[in-house]
């Protein structure tokens, strides 16, 4: 029974996970840039769709194509006046650069929203189904509904559409697919705004759980980046089957263990698959 | 060069305007009293830090409306601001440089009693009074001179939080047996959930669930499924407020009807009852001042703020008022006539009547020792007074949906 619960509540988790995940590993695998300032775009989106809340009581599933798209504004103008310039300057640069966005947009939020925790009420809030003796919570079911959808539809913009492919060329090798005649810059620039817009829409889908304030993106960035690696960053399907194993790998150790060492099955999960695959579960050593 | 000529005269011009500014400013010193101000107003903690920081100043407007110091031919308070960052090493480096550059006859911070301990450290070496409404023990058991803390210390705190619960439960005619314990894994969680234990071995309640957790929780569901399982009758959680509403609506989701008796904190601040609305309804927690006392502060905060004073904007406005009083008292006019007036103060009433005890008198160790911490309850989104029932004003406690008379 409690292990059946664990494993439920694993796989809600885990799509949720999937959700706030794809966009980094989108942008690394297009960009080859590791984007520090990803926490934060979940958090601008987080603001969004507070303010849309607040002002317009728009509810937060619905606000949450807004906050995609203020967020995938901001990342196409991000990246086509700031990223553009260091992708071909050495790592620390790109580093520094992505890091300098974080803190920026972490000072920004906190001079113009305030330093005050936010968040929403909607009535599915506290909410859960019940799955025969089992509780389902209905905002994580509604996160990973959001979090599948968007794993879909994605998936079948970068199989089956020419721009999807496009963005795999360039993944694959930019020189190649700059000699095809692929905009290299366009596509790069259009990824970025994705990944970032993807950031924000998850932000958007979990504030019915969460809260949010201007640091909040640094308590997300750290499983963001150990569920990319562990998947194999660069690589989308990766990314959520590492959020599957790493949602219910906590569910299900912090039956068994102290919940102080939640993260510590995870981890230890993390360094054995890396000792045995350093570019993660399905990286390869080139990005797809 | 033309251009460039222009400019550095205009620099030069505007620069002069300001400097004839200060001036005046410079003239009035001695009719003013510096009180420097250090608490956290960026990083996780910084909510706390611009509350606290509200209090200070709507408490120098008070004592400057009124005619400031009397004693000292009218000085006005100049309470100067710095950020002290969520992190201890910054604090230091913010409160030295605070005392470097405007010479502050004292120090009121920073807020988190990690922040405050190395705060308190620069003003002891500078010997400068640091007055702090911060919970550790540690504040007042270093053998500091300058050290002066208004609220009662933590591990009080912590087992009057236990005994009261006990009490209330007695009182309600349901014994208290079991309770459990979360923590987040600080040097705050871990001390006062330590405290609360040893305190339940002494009073025979059994603690069902004693679990650390990481602080930053991004989902609390697996924690919560350990909650429901030890089947306590009330849950102590020992937390700031973000992991604390994580925990709550997860325990909402799963229909839990465990009482909550929470560790001031966040628990007792107004984006509480905003974030969580109606789940706050009879959720309790210990806190060291009473909010139905604290009188026309109360209507002033609200009055700027729009909403109601959190006990961290009340105290460290009693820090500046116990300041005002003491410069009263002795007209000192340096830092150490300060610390002298101040370790012999005795307050009570007006402005102090919000701190249980009624007033402020700190003991050689610069503890307030006369304060003792009491029990709120969320009713209908406000906080009311229940506990100790002998306290000025208390209200009825709500135990499991009872009354308690």
């Amino acid at each position: 029974m409690a292990i059946l619960q664990a494993l439920v509540n694993g796989v809600l988790v885990g799509g949720v996970y999937a959700l706030i995940t794809v966009g980094l590993t989108l942008i690394f695998g297009v960009l080859e840039i590791v984007n520090f300032a990803q926490g934060e775009f979940l958090m601008v989106g987080m603001y969004v769709a507070y303010f849309s809340y607040v002002a317009l009581h728009l509810d937060p599933m619905l606000s949450a194509v807004l906050a995609f798209g203020v967020l995938f504004g901001l990342g196409a103008v991000l990246e086509r006046w700031l990223v553009r310039r260091v992708l071909h300057g050495p790592e620390i640069s790109q580093i520094f650069l992505t890091v300098g966005i974080s803190i920026a947009l972490q000072n920004a939020a906190l001079a113009f929203f305030g330093a005050d925790f936010h968040s929403v009420h909607v009535p599915y809030q506290t909410a859960s189904l019940s799955l025969g003796p089992i509780p389902i919570s209905v905002p994580y079911l509604l996160a990973f509904a959001w979090g599948a959808a968007i794993n879909l539809v994605l998936y079948f913009f970068l199989v089956r559409t020419d721009f999807g492919r496009a963005m795999r060329a360039v993944a694959v090798n930019a020189v190649a697919a700059t000699l095809s005649g692929i905009n290299v810059s366009r596509v790069r620039m259009v990824a970025f705004a994705i990944g970032a817009g993807l950031a924000g829409l998850a932000g958007a889908v979990i504030l019915p759980y969460a809260y949010v304030y201007p640091t909040i993106g640094l308590q997300y960035v750290v499983i963001m980046f150990t569920i990319a690696v562990l998947g194999g960053l660069g690589n989308v399907n990766g990314a959520v089957i590492g959020s599957l194993i790493v949602g219910i790998t906590q569910a299900l150790s912090a039956l068994f263990l102290p919940s102080a060492l939640q993260n510590l099955v995870v981890f230890a999960l993390f360094v054995a698959v890396l000792m045995v695959k350093p570019s993660g579960l399905l990286g390869h050593s080139h990005a797809h | 060069m033309r251009h460039f000529t222009k400019l550095v005269a205009g620099v030069l011009a505007l620069a002069m305007t300001f400097a004839g500014l200060a001036v005046p400013t410079a003239a009035s010193a001695e009719t003013t009293v510096t009180v420097g101000a250090v608490f956290p107003l960026t990083g996780s903690l910084a909510a706390f830090g611009k509350t606290s920081v509200q209090g200070l100043q709507l408490a120098a407007k008070e004592i400057n409306d009124r005619g400031g110091i009397a004693a000292l031919g009218g000085a006005k308070i100049n309470l100067v601001v710095r950020d002290t960052t969520s992190d201890p090493a910054d604090a230091a480096n913010a409160t030295a440089r605070l005392i470097d550059d405007v010479h502050p006859i004292a120090v009121v911070g920073a807020y988190a009693s990690s922040l405050s301990l190395t705060s308190s450290s620069v003003c002891e070496r500078r010997g400068i009074p640091f007055l702090t409404m911060s919970f550790t023990d540690d504040l007042t058991s270093r053998g500091y001179k300058y050290t002066f803390q208004v609220v009662p210390k933590a591990s009080v705190i912590g087992s009057k939080q236990l005994n009261y619960a006990v009490d209330i439960a007695k009182a309600a005619g349901d014994p208290l047996k079991s309770i459990a314990i979360v923590y987040e894994n600080t040097a705050y969680g871990t001390s006062q959930a330590k405290g609360l234990q040893a305190e339940a071995e002494t009073l025979h309640v059994h603690v069902s669930l004693f679990e650390a957790y990481p602080h930053g929780l991004t989902d609390a569901t697996p924690l919560v499924q350990k909650i429901n399982a030890s089947n306590a009758q009330v849950l102590f959680p020992i937390s700031y407020f973000t992991d604390a509403v994580l925990m709550i609506r997860a325990l909402a989701q799963s229909h839990s009807k465990v009482q909550i008796v929470g560790g001031a904190a966040g628990f007792v601040i107004p984006e509480f009852v905003q974030t969580l609305g109606s789940l706050t309804e009879n959720i309790m927690s210990i806190d060291t001042s009473a909010y139905d006392q604290y009188g026309p502060f109360e209507k002033a905060y609200m009055a700027a703020y729009h909403t109601f004073a959190p006990h961290e904007a009340y105290e460290n406005a009693v820090s500046l008022f116990a300041i005002a009083a003491a410069l009263q008292k002795s007209r000192a006019s340096s830092s150490e006539e300060l610390r002298n007036a101040l370790a012999s103060l005795d307050v009570k009433g007006g402005a102090f009547a919000g701190m249980p005890g009624s007033g402020v008198k700190f003991n050689a160790n610069g503890l307030n020792e006369d304060a003792y911490p009491v029990m709120v309850q969320w009713r209908n989104h406000n906080l009311v007074t229940i506990w100790p029932a002998s306290s000025h004003g208390v209200q009825a406690a709500v135990w499991n949906g009872k009354t308690v008379k």
